[in-house]
């Protein structure tokens, strides 16, 4: 699958944004409206704010013709992305009342763990609805899992925790233990995603193994080998899906890599400092960034038995053909 | 009413007449066009009826098989309920699906969601297009009866292509699903494609010379 950059843009805020607006609202849940300063929680509502502002813009070049924009909410009750289209506008909108409302209101500073809230239950239904858009689809076979849902929501989340995590040792004020307790929570979280990524990673594996020409084209007679594709010839611009393998040992680096940065940011959430918080913050983006393009560059869709020339490399005779 | 295609494997030889008449009948068409970024020299653009050739069975039985492949206009098809503005939708009279160009964002999930790869997508104009079954020609009441088909089905030299309502069990594509067992492909992703093809027949074995041999002796 062809990972555009307004793709990996468009979830990869989305996400962080949505993570960081429920850590915040975990925090007023748990630790009342004193758990930040005014200034934390004011510049913290803000930079979600202006990730899914981003997202949101960089959603705008996604489309290829904004003409039929004006359509997108047509079908909400089908289309996961009109959904989507819904829930995240939804999101920004109650981000931007959490921002705006207590600048407007000064005596409105105290509602921000109920204003924050309000927009952590719309960023909880944003990221599932954005994971269900990939995990629905049963052509995507990398994809057609709940693990999609599970590992998508959860660097989403955990990726916005840290950023939480770095604000509120910037920011302060806290107590020791709950800082160290929050900490803890994080650490044992990025634990599971990491576990949850590997299975992904699995997964991913037994759907390329799926696509062989031997048998895959679910026609009697077997087994089948491919002679020539049509006449358009590798790399199908026209199709999305067909994006070249990215090769065993690179996905391994990736893979390994995405784990390690998972670990890195394990550490760094473990120092408990301010300069270790934001260290931790880039690292968990970077991860979100790398997380993300693997798993678009790395899908396998069904439709890949007909296209082996464009994916392993293979130079095919052009039966019936010109060239 | 559902509209679809029956293509004989028997029958196709492979020289790609409904591919090209696709291609030249969409590009002049309503749906139109069909765009190549070089059309006078490499078509390396959208094509909405591919022929995959491939070689099926093991030595001593191999054989080359031309499958036709375009969109299958499929009873549930996943490209339509994933589309947000509804640019994609299933005809309710004649289960022909097509694309709004109007309301196409080019966002390109139905092509995700298209388990065969049959969707195209037009970097010009930004929107996706696919196999319309040429509903432009089989509902232009100006053209004679026998022209109101599919162009790739009126090419067809050696008449592999059938072409009429699978929902009705007196139809000619009706009876040869039924009686000749066809199949659509990839069945386990749940499209329930409406486009189906006939099995090639089996081929006798292979024959050694003691086995003619053999046979002449029994004759003579």
């Amino acid at each position: 699958m062809r990972p555009t950059w307004p793709l990996l843009l468009m979830t990869g805020l989305q996400g962080l944004a949505g993570g960081l607006i429920i850590t915040l609202a975990l925090l007023g849940l748990t630790l009342g409206a004193r758990a930040l300063s005014v200034e934390a929680w004011s510049l913290l509502s803000l930079t979600s704010l202006i990730l899914v502002g981003a997202g949101g813009a960089a959603s705008i070049f996604h489309m290829h013709r904004l003409a039929g924009a004006r359509f997108l909410l047509r079908r909400l009750a089908t289309s996961w992305l009109s959904r989507e289209v819904l829930t995240t506008t939804l999101l920004g909108l109650a981000t931007a009342a959490a921002v705006v409302l207590p600048r407007l209101f000064p005596a409105a500073a105290g509602w921000y763990p109920e204003l924050v809230g309000a927009a952590a239950v719309l960023a909880l239904i944003a990221l599932f609805v954005t994971a269900m858009i990939y995990a629905t689809i049963p052509a995507m076979l990398s994809w057609h899992s709940p693990l999609t849902v599970v590992t998508m929501m959860g660097t989403g989340i955990l990726g916005g925790a840290v950023w939480a995590d770095a604000g509120w040792l910037l920011a302060g004020p806290h107590t020791a233990l709950s800082s160290a307790v929050f900490a803890g929570l994080l650490r044992g979280s990025l634990v599971l995603w990491a576990l949850f990524k590997v299975l992904q990673f699995r997964t991913f594996r037994e759907a390329r193994s799926r696509i062989r020409a031997e048998t895959g084209f679910g026609l009697p007679r077997g087994p089948h080998r491919l002679l020539d594709t049509g006449t358009t010839r590798a790399p199908y611009r026209t199709q999305p899906q067909v994006w070249p393998s990215i090769g065993r040992l690179r996905r391994r680096l990736l893979e390994g890599g995405v784990l390690a940065l998972a670990l890195a940011v394990i550490v760094l959430v473990g120092i408990q400092t301010a300069w270790a918080g934001l260290s931790a913050a880039l690292v968990a983006t970077v991860l979100t960034y790398v997380e993300r393009w693997l798993f678009f560059a790395d899908a396998t869709h069904s439709s890949l038995v007909w296209f082996p020339a464009a994916t392993e490399g293979m130079a095919l005779p052009r039966a019936g053909t010109h060239a | 009413m559902q509209l679809t295609i029956i293509t004989d494997l028997n029958k196709c030889v492979g020289c790609k007449s409904c591919q090209v008449s696709c291609k030249e009948h969409n590009t002049g068409g309503a749906f139109g066009p069909v765009p190549d970024h070089d059309p006078y020299g490499e078509p390396d653009g959208m094509w909405w009826n591919r022929i995959v050739s491939m070689e099926a069975d093991t030595y001593p039985n191999t054989s080359v098989l031309y499958l036709p492949k375009a969109c299958m206009h499929c009873y549930d098809a996943p490209c339509v309920p994933v589309c947000p503005t509804g640019a994609s939708f299933k005809r309710e009279d004649n289960g022909v699906v097509l694309v709004d160009y109007d309301a196409c964002i080019g966002c390109q999930l139905c092509m995700w969601a298209c388990p065969y790869g049959v969707r195209e997508f037009d970097e010009h104009e930004g929107v996706v297009k696919k196999c319309t079954m040429c509903i432009d020609r089989i509902e232009d009441e100006t053209l004679a009866p026998d022209d109101r088909q599919p162009a790739c089905v009126q090419s067809c030299p050696t008449h592999a292509r059938t072409f009429g309502d699978l929902d009705d069990p007196s139809s000619l594509v009706s009876r040869l699903v039924a009686e000749r067992q066809g199949f659509g492909l990839l069945p386990e992703l749940g499209a329930r494609p409406a486009v189906h093809y006939l099995p090639r027949r089996p081929m006798p074995g292979p024959v050694d010379d003691e086995a003619v041999d053999r046979a002449l002796a029994e004759r003579y």
